[in-house]
Order: C-alpha cells, then sequence, then structure tokens
C-alpha cells in the first residue's frame, strides 16, 4: 500500500507535464402539478470531473463524482493509467477509491476517446470502483487540454 | 378574399427571404447516454435530432427528440426548433411530448408539452457539444407533472 501511495505520489509531483479536464453535469428536477403529491417532488444533481496530469501517454488521473439528492455524497478515485498515441485513443488504470457513502476501495479506468478540434476531446471513459460500495459509471465527457 | 390576400403577402415574404433562408440545409444528431450502478442501476439513452435550413447565423426547421430511461420510460418529442448563432450557437425548440411507461403488466401513456434551450458550440465542421435544458409538461394520461432536466448532449452533423 505505501508503495502505491508512493508511487501514486511521484507520478503527480513529477510526471505531470500537462493536463486535461474531462466534465459532465446532469440536474433533475420534477415537480407534480396536484397538492396531494408535493411530497413525490424530486431534485436531484449529479457532475462528473476527471483530471488527467499526463506525461505524454502516461501519467496520473483524478477522477469526481458529486451527487446530491436528499444527501449530497462525493466520491473520488486516483489513479495511474497508460494511454494510447494518436487522436482516437485508448486508456486503462487504476487506483485507490473513496467515497463518503461507498467507503474504501479498489479503481479502475478503461477508456476511450478522440480529439474533436484544437484542444478539445471527447471522452467515454468507464470507472469501475471495487471494494465498500461498488459501482460502475459510463457516460461521455468533454475534456479540454490545459 | 382575406386569405387569398394572406397567400399572397406570405407568398412574397417567402419570396424575398427564400434566397438567403434556405442557403444551408443541416441535419444534426445530438447524443447522450449514461450508465451508473451508483445506488440503483440507472441507464439512460437520449437523442435530439434537428433538420434545420437557413443562412449561416439564423436556421429554422424541426426537431425530434427520444429519450429511454430504465428501459420503462421513454420520451418521445417534436416539434418546431430556432437557430442563432454558428460556432457558438442558441437554439430553442418547442413541440409536442408523449412518454409511454411500461413495467410488468403497468403500461400507462401521458402526452404533453416540451421545450429545450440550448446552448452549443461546434468543435469542427462534423462535431460539437451542447448544453440542453429540456422542460415537459404532461397534462393528460398520466399524473400531471414538470420535469426539467440539463445534460449535455455530443452532437454529429452533416450539412448540405
Amino acid at each position: 500500500m505505501k508503495i502505491l501511495i508512493l508511487f501514486l505520489g511521484l507520478g503527480f509531483f513529477n510526471f505531470g507535464q500537462a493536463w486535461e479536464l474531462e466534465a459532465i453535469p446532469g440536474v433533475t428536477v420534477i415537480q407534480f402539478d396536484e397538492e396531494d403529491y408535493q411530497d413525490y417532488n424530486t431534485a436531484g444533481a449529479s457532475a462528473r470531473f476527471k483530471a488527467n496530469f499526463y506525461n505524454g501517454n502516461k501519467g496520473v488521473w483524478l477522477h469526481n463524482l458529486w451527487r446530491g439528492q436528499s444527501v449530497a455524497a462525493f466520491d473520488a478515485i486516483l489513479g495511474y493509467s497508460y494511454r494510447s498515441s494518436g487522436s482516437w485513443y485508448f486508456e486503462a488504470g487504476a487506483g485507490l477509491a473513496y467515497g463518503v457513502a461507498s467507503g474504501v476501495g479498489a479503481g479502475a479506468l478503461l477508456g476511450t476517446g478522440f480529439k474533436a478540434s484544437g484542444n478539445w476531446y471527447v471522452s467515454v471513459p468507464a470507472i469501475i470502483k471495487s471494494g465498500g460500495w461498488s459501482y460502475l459509471l459510463v457516460t461521455p465527457m468533454i475534456g479540454y487540454k490545459f | 378574399m382575406h386569405l387569398r390576400n394572406l397567400n399572397l403577402i406570405a407568398f412574397i415574404i417567402i419570396s424575398i427571404i427564400s434566397p438567403s433562408l434556405y442557403s444551408v440545409v443541416e441535419f444534426k444528431s445530438n447524443i447522450f447516454f449514461s450508465f451508473a450502478t451508483v445506488g440503483t442501476n440507472d441507464a439512460i439513452s437520449s437523442s435530439h435530432n434537428t433538420l434545420l435550413m437557413g443562412s449561416d447565423n439564423v436556421k429554422v426547421g424541426g426537431y425530434f427528440g427520444h429519450e429511454n430511461r430504465h428501459g420503462s420510460t421513454t420520451d418521445t418529442s417534436a416539434g418546431g426548433a430556432i437557430r442563432i448563432g454558428e460556432n457558438t450557437y442558441f437554439e430553442l425548440n418547442g413541440g409536442a411530448f408523449k412518454r409511454t411507461y411500461k413495467y410488468n403488466e403497468t403500461e400507462l401513456e401521458g402526452v404533453g408539452v416540451s421545450g429545450n434551450i440550448i446552448l452549443g458550440k461546434h468543435l469542427s465542421k462534423n462535431v460539437g457539444v451542447s448544453l440542453l435544458v429540456n422542460g415537459k409538461h404532461i397534462t393528460k394520461g398520466m399524473d400531471k407533472r414538470w420535469i426539467y432536466t440539463l445534460l449535455p448532449y455530443i452532437g454529429l452533423r452533416t450539412s448540405f
């Protein structure tokens, strides 16, 4: 475990020559007309962020999931990954996961994406958390390379 | 007589603006999908499609939307659309809406109205991203309700 943390730390501080941010928000609100159904009204929001600190085709990534419906929750995975070269790429990585509600576990990343224009790109990362409250997330994200 | 006059006026207006208004025909399909097992299984697939005609900066036409949630709820909507801007654009949609809900033996159908406010950016000639705020009102067939969603879409388009 200590070796893994050291490995991630070295990657974060030494290999992060360039960084990218991928994001996707989502909001849903439902309001019933009838007075008797007001208890069924819901409002939920979520946002996913993935920050990559890459040097060439490898580096550290940090994935955040924020979601709020009645109770706000936060999940994060910090990992190290490799990415293939080219405008259409594939990437894979692994790391440590922590969630306020979902607990501690291991995280994995399998993803693909393509460069759209200039610094903009579109990615489809599959995020997997194993241990504690496990989950799988697959949603396209919009990315920008700084 | 009045109807003939209106037809004549409409014909003259369309004749005047048609060379610039219908210089570009564009078909665009915006997609969104999500699969998440955080808490409950949540699968969403959605497409928003437009066929627009007009100049570079002003286009009018129609839209068709289709959304499926959890395999049980399907929303379809269709209506008119107007877009202002090109690389960065603002679009308004308005039309009719139908929701079908199927689960085991239960089958419901509701109808109402739907509208979209869209802010978008074309990253290249064929690829773009947009932020779509959708409002729907079920007025008949199911418990009446307003439904608002905000989701980003990835768009692919072709024009001729």
